[in-house]
């Protein structure tokens, strides 16, 4: 009897059968039992009856053959070659592997260029930010001693709040090495200077000289070309140059062993040493080390509140910083404890360890730094980069998947397990992760000159050559397991019967997963873009700020020698006599540079003020164009101002509880540079005196003799090479031996926010390669997307549909995960940039606009790369997209 | 020698799969013992006889082609080997030699 539905054996049995009989003889007992139930259901007369006892047959069957009760043979062994099982590492497989991976990335060059365009610009930021890293950590780490090197720190208190000082005076050190005995076990005093050079008949103004103790060469690892460490700066009348600087004075290095130069005009030293030149990842800098011997008699090197020279301390091995530490207040009252009563200070000494000397920026020193957030801040934009990166290769792995499901349906039908699979994807997306890594290289190589001069210092590829062999490898096992990892496992998951139909739909679930990597894209790619948005506000809104003085058309020039302090001492009338030169005066720091922290007795105040300091001629005012808003300037028609008057700044003022009007008449007397007090004959508006990241600080300018710098006021209009040739001939007339050196004070203003700016420059060209990358990937999915629904665009042109609807549909699904971004990334960037402005005195409201402009911006780009592809699919004939199959 | 030894339903077993030559696989070959000797036999007890006297070396066995009515599974297919065919002729020769043993009034008895 035949029956409708073809009947079937209960299924618990089935099930039973397939997990728990002989693996070995699984395959034809099943087919077996089946056809013996197709037999017993048809041979029974009755149809109810029959079913019932061919499925009571069927069960009891399978259960008597379960492996427990089934007979255990030894059947395994021997089908062991038989059924040799499928090994995915054999080199045939492996063969076909490659092969099958090439050929997908040959058949699909625009997806598979978008993938390596992405994956290798990304891996090329990430090296170049490792680079930067590796340089910045780099700093100081090739002295043998490093580990037990402190600089030690005098750190001023003051209301509170702490500013330590590099500078100590010369009787620190043996002190230092006789109060710590057993602690320290050897301390060297470094004095960064300038000098006039002469050798032979040539004169050069070296900046970069240091007087250093005789251990200098022992006690830092530079290592040394001629000349005995040891022994290379005991005789005073020795000096060691650098290599390139012995090649400047006598060409070659063996020449200049045993000469004789001449350090300003007085001092003759003999050649003794030559060094290698100085790496470019040291704090420490020079051309020439003099021995500090000879400067025995100035008062840096005998007072001991004085300062001017670096000292080192290398602790014993077993001693630690906070040992040594413990004991320095004692250390300081020994020896200064009197001196600081009567000035009002107090210090305190402190150790930091080598390494850390080159991030501490906040130290007044002229040695070279380092910003650590500015490190922290490159290495998560490199991670950010990186992960956008590789969400376009992940996004662009699956969506590609749907291609290649016959291939995998075929793979599996042929036996590949899920694992196989897995390990084939995972294989291709290392291998592809290799080729972008060779291709990074590529591209790091052409793009390391402009980066080094963007980041404004040398950088040295080859003694990278091992870590950033090391730092690919990690990139190629990091970026082929992360992107290759999510498609593996769902590829590998397709039903092979699906996939062969040709039936397979990229799940619901697929999709929503896509968009929310390319939801973490955007909101990536909007946050870098906000960031550079609102730093490079920041930076223009202090470039444009109104700093209170005049900084157009004027010249600086620091006083660093007696010829040029002589020259303007004797001959500022002349100059000021050319009618190009509006005013002239001398000062002990020009605006954005150094300025004196003094203590002062203040008339009506109990306690000491401290108060920043400027020590100008009577021209300061007038030379900087600052506005006077009570009282007088100085003026030569009361001579007593030199000794007896002082000007204060409006903030000064406020300090001291005045009104500008008030504080006229009053009196105020330095601790330390005053003998008489002096009278506050008028303030000043205030002004920008130090860098714009710092708010305007108490001011208080008088007329001591300090002159550090000089500054010429020229007139507006007129030819400004001509007036500074004019200046220089005037020079020139008193036969100086240093070249007038100068340069403009709006320059040196740029220049303090040169580090800043160029951090701007190259963040924003990192926040731009971001949003190129996620485009890229935004354009391999629409590409992709327009193709999938070639028929459906076809279909609806033929129903009526027109070409600005179509666009609209296709765009649509893109539009979305990037609002999304938009709302998820502003709120990031906004509580982020509001940090980073904390660091400044003067900064800038963030404005909403700005998330609106950002916002449009990014939608534009993202509708811009969109629309290429979807305008093109929705002008396709529909013939054409129709006619095919 | 030891002889191996071959019980009784082995021995219907391995005639069963002489008798179908070519075509005898698990079904067939339980089919045609309960044809020919009219009992009921279960398939489970075939298939380990079978996988027995495999194991003894009196069957070999190859898998055969896909095929459609199975749900796509191929069939074991067995075949004596020289050693079944001559257990076959030893056992058949026992009984022959004790049939002639047997007295002429007793298989008068037995009406043959």
């Amino acid at each position: 009897m035949r029956m409708n539905k073809h009947p079937n054996p209960p299924r618990w049995a089935q099930t039973l059968l397939r997990w728990w009989a002989h693996p070995d003889t699984a395959e034809e007992v099943q087919g077996d039992l089946l056809e013996l139930y197709d037999h017993w259901v048809r041979t029974e007369t009755s149809d109810r009856q029959g079913r019932r006892r061919a499925n009571w047959r069927y069960s009891l069957s399978a259960l008597k053959l379960l492996r427990p009760l089934a007979q255990l043979t030894h059947r395994s062994s021997r089908y062991a070659d038989y059924y040799q099982s499928p090994l995915s590492l054999s080199p045939a497989m492996l063969r076909n592997y490659i092969k099958i991976a090439f050929r997908n990335l040959t058949r699909n060059k625009v997806f598979s260029g978008i993938n390596l365009l992405g994956l290798s610009t990304g891996i090329t930021v990430c090296l170049l930010i490792f680079l930067f890293i590796m340089n910045e950590f780099s700093v100081d780490n090739f002295h043998k001693n490093g580990k037990n090197i402190y600089r030690v720190m005098r750190g001023i208190e003051n209301e509170g709040k702490e500013t330590a000082v590099a500078y100590l005076s010369g009787p620190y050190a043996p002190a230092l090495l006789n109060d710590f005995k057993g602690q320290i076990a050897q301390a060297v005093r470094v004095n960064p200077t300038d000098a006039l050079v002469t050798s032979e008949d040539q004169s050069f103004h070296e900046r970069k000289i240091i007087d250093a103790d005789p251990n200098f060469f022992t006690f830092f690892t530079f290592p040394l070309l001629k000349g005995d460490p040891a022994t290379v700066l005991t005789d005073p009348a020795s000096v060691v140059l650098t290599e390139s600087t012995a090649k400047k004075y006598f060409g070659t290095i063996d020449n200049a062993l045993g000469k004789i130069v001449k350090i300003d005009k007085s001092l003759a030293v003999k050649v003794t040493g030559i060094a290698q030149d100085v790496p470019a990842n040291s704090h420490l800098d020079f051309d020439l080390v003099v021995p500090l011997e000879n400067y025995k008699d100035r008062s840096w090197m005998n007072v001991w509140i004085n300062n001017g020279l670096y000292t080192y301390v290398q602790l014993a091995p077993t001693v630690s910083e906070a040992q040594v530490e413990r004991n320095f207040p004692r250390f300081v009252d020994k020896y200064m404890g009197q001196i600081l009563k009567q000035a009002g200070f107090h210090f305190n000494l402190s150790l930091t360890p080598l390494p850390a000397i080159y991030f501490e920026q906040a130290a007044f020193d002229s040695v070279k730094h380092g910003d650590k957030k500015v490190v922290y801040i490159f290495l998560s934009i490199a991670i950010l980069i990186l992960l956008v990166a590789c969400i376009n290769f992940m996004n662009l792995s699956t969506v590609r998947a749907v291609e290649r499901s016959k291939e995998i349906g075929v793979r599996k039908v042929l036996g590949a397990i899920k694992g196989h699979l897995v390990w084939q994807f995972i294989g291709e997306s290392l291998l592809l992760a290799t080729f972008a890594c060779v291709l990074s290289i590529g591209m790091l190589v052409l793009v390391l000159p402009f980066y080094k001069q963007l980041l404004g210092y040398p950088l040295n590829l080859s003694v990278y050559a091992l870590p950033i062999l090391l730092f690919l490898l990690a990139i190629i096992v990091v970026v082929g397991f992360l992107s290759g990892s999510y498609p593996a496992f769902v590829l590998a998951a397709f039903s092979p019967i699906q996939s062969l139909k040709g039936k397979l739909r990229m799940g619901r679930g697929g999709t929503s997963l896509r968009q929310i990597l390319v939801v973490v894209q955007f909101s990536i790619s909007i946050l870098l873009m906000l960031g550079t948005a609102i730093g490079t506000q920041q930076m223009r809104y202090l470039k444009n700020k109104q700093l209170g003085y005049n900084k157009e058309q004027t010249l600086v020039i620091p006083i660093d020698n007696d010829d040029i302090y002589n020259f303007f001492l004797g001959h500022k009338d002349e100059l000021l006599s050319q009618n190009r030169v509006e005013a002239v005066s001398m000062m002990s720091g020009e605006p954005g540079g150094f300025f004196d922290g003094l203590m002062f007795d203040v008339e009506a105040h109990p306690t000491r003020w401290k108060a920043r300091t400027e020590f100008a001629d009577f021209d300061f005012v007038k030379t900087l164009g600052l506005k006077l808003i009570a009282g007088r300037d100085f003026s030569p028609q009361y001579p007593t101002d030199t000794a007896r008057a002082a000007l204060i700044n409006r903030t000064a003022a406020s300090r001291l509880g005045w009104t500008p009007d008030q504080a006229v008449g009053k009196w105020l007397k330095s601790t330390l540079r005053d003998s008489t007090n002096r009278i506050i004959i008028g303030v000043i508006e205030d002004f920008n005196f130090l860098s714009l990241k710092e708010a305007i600080e108490p001011l208080v300018i008088a007329p001591n003799s300090d002159r550090r710098a000089a500054l010429i006021r020229l007139r507006p209009g007129g030819n400004l090479t001509a007036t500074v040739a004019m200046i220089q001939q005037l020079y020139a007339k008193t036969r100086p031996a240093y070249p007038f050196e100068y340069h403009f004070l709006d320059q040196q203003f740029d220049q303090l926010y040169k580090t800043d700016l160029r951090q701007q420059t190259i963040m924003s060209v990192f926040a731009g390669l971001a949003i190129f990358i996620a485009c890229l990937g935004l354009f391999g999915l629409a590409t992709f997307s327009a193709q999938q629904r070639t028929k459906e665009i076809g279909v609806r042109k033929v129903l009526g549909a027109s070409v600005g609807s179509i666009v609209t549909l296709l765009s649509n699904d893109f539009l979305k995960p990037v609002s999304i971004a938009i709302l998820i990334a502003s709120p990031i960037a906004w509580w982020a940039m509001s940090n980073w402005l904390q660091g400044f005195a003067y900064r800038i409201d963030i404005e909403w606009w700005l998330f609106v402009l950002i916002g449009l911006l990014a939608i534009g780009i993202a509708l811009l790369t969109v629309s290429f592809q979807s305008i093109k699919a929705a002008l396709v004939n529909p013939v054409k997209s129709l006619r095919s199959e | 020698m030891k002889r191996a030894f071959l019980g009784e339903f082995e021995e219907v077993v391995l005639l069963t799969v002489a008798i179908l030559d070519e075509g005898a696989y698990g079904v067939t070959i339980t089919q045609e013992i309960e044809q020919q000797t009219g009992r009921s036999v279960g398939f489970s007890t075939v298939h380990t006889t079978l996988q027995r006297l495999e194991e003894k070396g009196f069957l070999s066995s190859t898998m055969g082609g896909a095929t459609a009515e199975r749900g796509g599974r191929r069939k074991r297919f067995f075949a004596v080997t020289a050693a079944g065919r001559k257990a076959l002729a030893e056992v058949k020769q026992v009984r022959t030699q004790l049939w002639d043993a047997l007295p002429p009034q007793t298989l008068q008895l037995m009406g043959i």
